[in-house]
């Protein structure tokens, strides 16, 4: 009896060691660029036709797990500016100071080092001082809102968030600046200024909604 | 080529383990590879190389015998970068979905076993629980799911031995079809086709 058991135990063993050493690993087998991923979330009731200029802030807001949120400027923060103007331009959006009352205010954030769920909303980090700022679109006391339709993959490593806000109707929104188009990049090495605009152009090619009216 | 060369060897160890330990006994260890059916193409449209069985099986007399089957089995397919939408999202993805299954099953078969004769046909039935792991990767992102389903598994196959005079060794041919119960975001019931070669060894 006790030779059988052994001989049982090992049986175990190889189906143990097999069950993990036959099987294709599917992240050896992505290519940096293939790791990365590309959302975007939009608000369906909205005709993005009927916006005609845009502002997009100065600095990113940089968020992760130690540190209380901040605004940057790094190399990789102003690449992401400049690509999403660039962007925003061809789609014939035309680009003003925020104290110009652009239709539409664009806010970056930078997020390190974070781990986020399948959620409905946006993540916990929404609600940190300093990811969002209505003073500096010229709302003081305003809050900020999310359409319940906007959904996050789990991530584990640096990513993006990109939000678009309809400022051109926040005085028929309540108190509440509306976030209309919101976009995130993850992926291997996304926080590095070589990948932005590789990334911010397949945010767009993906949002062919984006469109200034005549 | 690696994890396939792996599995091959999976087949033979199993039986180096078992061998010589128990009288009475078919043991048999096999490669296997296995092709999606029916539905669960949607999930993985490609067959996959990378697999084993091994079964032990208490001859009753001649003809009957019980047993148990134990086996591993990965199914991946990786799709290029496209563009999936969803209602308000749309999210642009390399997508690798991936599906490993290990069955747990108690086998009853009846093959017409002769003392001297060459190929010996047999027939088996495999009722037990299949351990399947869902892993769809989004990029470098997983959505995953690790359960267990009931299984179910009809089998023909083939003994042929080394030896017209000696039939307690041989190859070991067989088909079969799988059917798990299990459900998760696309996939609605598990089905694939699966062949299988390897070595027995009759231990009276």
């Amino acid at each position: 009896m006790k030779k059988l058991g052994f001989s049982w135990l090992l049986w175990v063993g190889v189906a143990a060691m097999i069950s993990s050493g036959c099987r294709k690993d599917p992240l050896a087998n992505l290519t940096s660029e293939e790791s990365r991923v590309y959302v975007t979330n939009r608000d369906t009731t909205v005709n993005f036709s009927s916006y005609h200029s845009f502002s997009i802030v100065d600095s990113v807001a940089f968020v992760n797990n130690d540190n209380a949120p901040r605004r940057t400027l790094t190399q990789a923060d102003a690449a992401m500016i400049a690509a999403i103007k660039a962007q925003m331009q061809q789609r014939g959006y035309v680009l003003v100071d925020k104290s110009q009352r652009p239709d539409l205010g664009i806010n970056v954030t930078r997020i390190s080092n974070s781990y986020v769920g399948l959620v409905s909303t946006p993540g916990y980090w929404s609600t940190w001082p300093g990811y969002w700022d209505p003073f500096y679109w010229g709302y003081p006391g305003y809050g900020y809102y999310f359409p319940t339709f906007y959904s996050y993959y789990r991530y584990r490593e640096g990513s993006w968030v990109i939000d678009m806000i309809d400022l051109k109707n926040a005085d028929k929104s309540g108190n509440a600046l509306k976030a209309i188009w919101n976009a995130q990049i993850r992926g291997d090495a996304v926080l590095s200024s070589s990948t932005v605009e590789s990334s911010v152009k397949a945010l767009f090619d993906q949002s062919a909604y984006l469109k200034a009216g005549g | 080529m690696k994890a396939m060369k792996l599995c091959i060897m999976a087949g033979l160890m199993s039986l180096s383990s078992l061998h010589a330990q128990e009288k009475h006994f078919l043991l048999s260890g096999q490669y296997a590879f296995a092709g999606p059916v029916g539905a669960f193409k949607n999930y993985v449209g490609i067959t996959s190389p990378r697999g084993w069985t091994a079964e032990g099986t208490y001859m009753l007399n001649n003809q009957l015998g019980v047993g148990f089957s134990v086996g591993f089995n990965d199914f991946y397919e990786k799709t290029p970068r496209a563009v999936y939408y969803d209602k308000n999202t749309a999210v642009s993805a390399v997508r690798t979905n991936t599906l490993q299954t290990i069955p747990l099953l108690a086998t009853v078969s009846y093959q017409w076993w002769q003392d001297k004769g060459w190929v010996k046909p047999y027939v088996s039935l495999g009722i037990g629980a299949n351990n399947v792991n869902y892993e769809q990767y989004w990029g470098m992102f997983v959505d995953r799911k690790n359960g267990w389903g009931w299984s179910i598994r009809p089998l023909v196959g083939l003994h042929i031995p080394f030896s017209k005079t000696y039939a307690g060794a041989g190859v070991n041919l067989s088909a079969q079809y799988n059917y798990t119960h299990f459900s998760y975001n696309e996939l609605n019931n598990i089905q694939s086709w699966q062949g299988n070669i390897g070595l027995y060894f009759l231990l009276k």
